[in-house]
């Protein structure tokens, strides 16, 4: 590769020199702290996007291994004091080796599969969703399990296999309608992103959304034309792909007419109030822009509108994970905590390292299982010695990363988010009425 | 002319190949420490795992000519691990083990790299105290402080890194191995030797173990903000506090362009409409931190204080304090390049060298934020600027130069805590006694005769 082609130039000069190589960063860093190698650290990550930009190192085989080993937890954004944009420095990086480098012929497939296969068309991925239900239903799952079979796919697969989350029995479309109307007074106009993952995995939550919110004087929509948000295409490169579906979704969920665009998973939350500023260039960028003014993830959302504190009482001790992509990603740290704590009787347990990555980092855990596996284990330490009965997670990719780890340690450990246990106290309520 | 490929040969050898970096995304990362402006690649870098290894590897530098550079975490705000031509970075982060707390004798015994906040954490959960803490504690290493003899917020009353060193062993550049001092509280034998590695920056020799003193943990503090309309306001009530005889424990300053970036980061409702605020903690038993707490409010509003607010508890102090340590960082967000430096002044001169900068400033057209650890005299002035503006850099430079000058006349120092390392050498030779110099500089050819540990740091030979 001729030198010329080395630079990135989408990175600025201004946001690399922003970082003063204080070291302020290294101890919440993940990778640093399991490492201890400079170069794995965000400073070091820094430094090498610099000599690259500088045209002082290559497309170094290492250079990509470094940069795909960080997880984009953003841990070091929270920390730094300078205010060093890590994620969009981290994330041009990633955008601008997928489009110069070859990928693995794997990876590649793997890719298709996820971004074109699976994410692109909510139905398709229903309709696989399905087929696993049916293998997880019918034992076949330990089957494959006991004997390796899916070895026989590919050795990617044999380690997504047991990572694949238990798929809810009904999804999104089946368990509300598209439109549900405010109980009593509207005073606001949401709508609903069911997200991908979360449809399948978690639809409850979904359900648990709308319920709360037409609680709280929402009109919900949940239109079920609408396209995954489009982070993981993003995240992965494919942008003009994630542009398609912020601009699809701009229309089906009506983005002049509501107040808000409610979001329950982080990740989905995250990449949209970002998209305004990556797309920021795009001929579409005002509606871009719109959309992600108006997203709110539920905690925050209902904190705003100073939701209605429940009345009923729960006996449960819980603990609570911050998801990477709200706590550091969206800033939100006291929401989801209000949330718990609203609730009579609920005891909030915090955990050591509560923010700390669980090792799930969108397909980490399939890319960088050993990693992933070591931060997912000392999640699980720390949670336990909490002694809490539940987690309260509030996105899905941590869920199942949290659930597989909660299955291979044995525990009884149960997962919320924080928007089911508020509806469960809601149920509660309206029992007891 | 160094051979790369047999030095990286003989140093796998010594510590074995998992224990030697030799990638150029490694060298690019090993290739800067906390200093604007300086960078250069080592040849390779090595994880000693023994004492012994880090003596074979003093020895190989002499076989086979090349340069070694100690590395803690690489905070440094001097240069002092920053490669020089033909270094090996010897990387002693690795060494973390806390080896002993000794509650009889109040010591603690600890391998180089261990953390300075995991050296307090441990120490404290036996009710014991660490004073000296950086700002950079959460991060920097203790062998780094002692090589550096670094301070902390805690300086003014317990002192720095120095006050509390017992004992270390140290390979001196030669490759022999010694150890000075130990669990003793008094200690005559011979010439205090280990107190020349106490501040030493890295060369003069690789220290490898280190004995502390702990002191019992206070009984109880106060924590209290003191907002002034005028940066002389705030510099004259550190000199008075001072001179009433109280020590506080903290008695941080912070400017206005300061408490904006502080503010903006931490975002813990500090008021940014003040020219200066202190931040002054007291500590000791209760009775006494009551009296003192009180005493100083007073103080505070005779001399211009607009409010002072008390920490509403410990979280809340421990807030404050964490913001404080941020201040250095958080500049950074004005400009892209941050120069800070460490001139220090006696403590009733603090007024009169705030005055100063701000004057210096002005004739330079440069921006600048102040803050530092007041009580002890030690401010660092800090240029907000862009390093791809070659006019403004060079008016930088003179700005430094006249800052250093103005403290040295008020009887000050170039650097309080931060070491001359690369970055301060040129003012070393500069404004230092020649007869200083060159006993400094005895010392080094001495211990190191072919200068093969961290050369060109602190001066030239
Ligand atoms: C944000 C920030 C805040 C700071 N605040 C303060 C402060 O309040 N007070 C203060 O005094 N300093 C402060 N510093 C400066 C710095 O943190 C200290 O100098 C610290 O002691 C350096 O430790 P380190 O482990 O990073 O050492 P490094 O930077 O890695 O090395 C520093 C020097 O020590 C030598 N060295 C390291 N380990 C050894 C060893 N085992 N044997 C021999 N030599 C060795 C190196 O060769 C080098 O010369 C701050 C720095 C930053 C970035
Ligand atoms: S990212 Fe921020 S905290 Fe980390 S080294 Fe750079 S300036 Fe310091
Ligand atoms: S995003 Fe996470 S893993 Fe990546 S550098 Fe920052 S803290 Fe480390």
């Amino acid at each position: 590769m001729n030198p010329s082609e080395n630079t990135l130039p989408t990175i600025s000069d201004d946001l690399l020199l922003q970082c003063m190589h204080c070291g302020m960063c290294l101890p919440t860093c993940p990778t640093y702290v399991l490492t201890k190698r400079e170069r794995s650290s965000p400073r070091g990550r820094i430094r090498l996007i610099k000599s690259m930009a500088e045209g002082k190192l290559n497309f170094t085989h290492e250079f990509i291994t470094e940069m795909n080993f960080c997880l984009d937890c953003r841990a070091c954004e929270t920390a730094c004091p300078a205010g060093v944009h890590y994620g969009r420095i981290i994330e041009e990086t990633r955008r601008v080796i997928a489009e110069t480098t070859k990928i693995s012929y794997k990876t590649r497939i793997l890719r298709r599969l996820f971004l074109t296969g699976l994410f692109a068309k909510q139905k398709r991925l229903q309709l696989l969703a399905r087929v696993v239900r049916f293998y997880q239903k019918t034992g076949m799952e330990w089957f494959v399990l006991k004997f390796n079979l899916t070895g026989l796919f590919s050795k990617k697969l044999k380690q997504i296999a047991p990572l694949s989350p238990k798929i809810s029995a009904k999804f999104t479309k089946q368990l509300l309608p598209e439109f549900l109307p405010a109980h009593g007074e509207t005073k606001y106009k949401v709508a609903l992103l069911t997200g991908c993952v979360q449809d399948i995995a978690f639809a409850e939550t979904n359900l648990a959304t709308a319920e709360v919110l037409v609680r709280n004087n929402c009109d919900v929509y949940i239109p079920q034309n609408q396209a995954c948000c489009g982070s993981v295409h993003a995240h992965t490169g494919a942008v003009e792909l994630a542009k398609k579906n912020l601009l699809h979704n701009c229309a089906a969920f009506y983005i002049d007419t509501i107040d808000a665009l409610i979001i329950n998973a982080a990740g989905c939350g995250s990449f949209l109030k970002e998209s305004g500023e990556i797309f920021s260039l795009a001929e579409d960028a005002v509606a871009i822009k719109k959309l992600a003014s108006k997203t709110r993830d539920i905690s925050e959302f209902l904190c705003e509108i100073n939701f209605r504190k429940p009345e009923a009482h729960l006996d449960l001790i819980v603990t609570y994970h911050d998801a990477c992509h709200l706590a550091h990603g969206q800033k939100i740290r006291s929401a989801p905590r209000e949330i718990i704590t609203s609730i009579n009787g609920v005891i909030l347990k915090e955990m050591r390292e509560s923010d700390w990555c669980c090792g799930s980092a969108g397909v980490y855990n399939i890319t960088h299982t050993e990693t992933a596996n070591k931060l997912l284990d000392r999640k699980i330490r720390n949670i336990q010695s909490t002694n809490a009965e539940i987690i309260i997670s509030a996105n899905t990719g941590c869920s199942i990363q949290l659930a597989y780890g909660i299955r291979t340690s044995g525990s009884q450990l149960k997962i919320m988010h924080p928007i089911d246990l508020l509806w469960r106290a809601y149920q509660a309520e309206e029992r007891n009425e | 002319m160094v051979n790369k490929s047999k030095i990286i040969e003989k140093l796998t050898l010594i510590s074995g190949s998992e224990n030697v970096l030799t990638e150029p995304e490694d060298m690019i990362s090993l290739s800067y420490d906390g200093t604007p402006l300086y960078e250069m690649l080592p040849l390779c870098a090595i994880s000693p795992q023994t004492v012994e290894q880090i003596s074979q590897i003093l020895k190989a530098a002499h076989e086979l000519e090349f340069k070694v550079v100690p590395r803690g975490t690489g905070t440094g705000l001097s240069g002092g691990a920053i490669p020089v031509a033909n270094s090996v970075i010897v990387m002693m982060h690795h060494w973390d083990k806390i080896i002993e707390i000794d509650e009889k004798n109040l010591t603690v015994t600890v391998q180089p790299g261990v953390i300075t906040q995991d050296l307090h954490t441990a120490v404290e959960a036996c009710g014991l105290f660490y004073p000296p803490d950086p700002g950079s504690m959460k991060i920097c290493t203790i062998g780094g402080n002692v090589a550096e003899n670094s301070g902390g917020l805690r300086g003014l009353k317990y002192g720095v890194t120095s006050s509390y060193v017992m004992g270390l062993q140290a390979v001196l550049p030669e490759g022999s191995i010694v150890s000075f001092g130990n669990k003793c509280v008094k200690n005559v034998s011979g010439i205090n030797m280990k107190d020349i590695f106490v501040g030493s920056e890295g060369i003069l020799g690789i220290i490898t173990e280190i004995v502390l003193k702990l002191i019992p943990k206070p009984q109880d503090q106060k924590t209290m903000l003191a907002f002034f309309n005028t940066i002389e306001d705030a510099g004259e009530t550190v000199s008075a506090i001072i001179a009433e005889k109280i020590i506080p424990c903290t008695l941080e300053f912070l400017d206005q362009t300061t408490i904006k970036c502080v503010e903006d980061f931490a975002k813990i409702g500090l008021p940014i409409e003040y020219e200066a605020l202190l931040l002054i903690e007291v500590d000791g038993p209760s009775i006494i931190v009551e009296d003192e707490a009180a005493r100083i409010i007073d103080i505070c509003k005779k001399h211009g204080a607009q409010n002072v607010e008390f920490a509403r508890n410990s979280e809340e102090a421990e807030k404050l304090k964490t913001a404080r340590r941020a201040a250095f960082t958080a500049l950074a967000r004005v400009k892209p390049t941050t120069i800070l430096e460490d001139a220090t002044v006696p403590r009733d001169k603090v007024a009169p060298m705030l005055r100063q900068i701000q004057i210096i400033a002005k004739k330079y057209n440069l921006l600048f934020g102040t803050f530092g650890h007041a009580g002890d005299g030690n401010l660092h002035p800090t240029c907000l600027t862009d390093e791809r503006l070659t006019d403004e850099m060079e008016r930088v430079e003179l700005a430094f130069e006249e800052i250093f000058k103005v403290a040295l006349e008020m009887g000050g120092t170039l650097t309080g805590e931060h070491g001359i390392g690369v970055a301060k050498k040129k003012f070393l030779a500069k404004f230092e006694m020649p007869a200083n110099l060159q006993l400094m500089k005895k010392i080094k050819t001495t211990l190191d005769p072919n200068n093969i540990l961290n050369p060109g740091k602190v001066f030239d030979l």
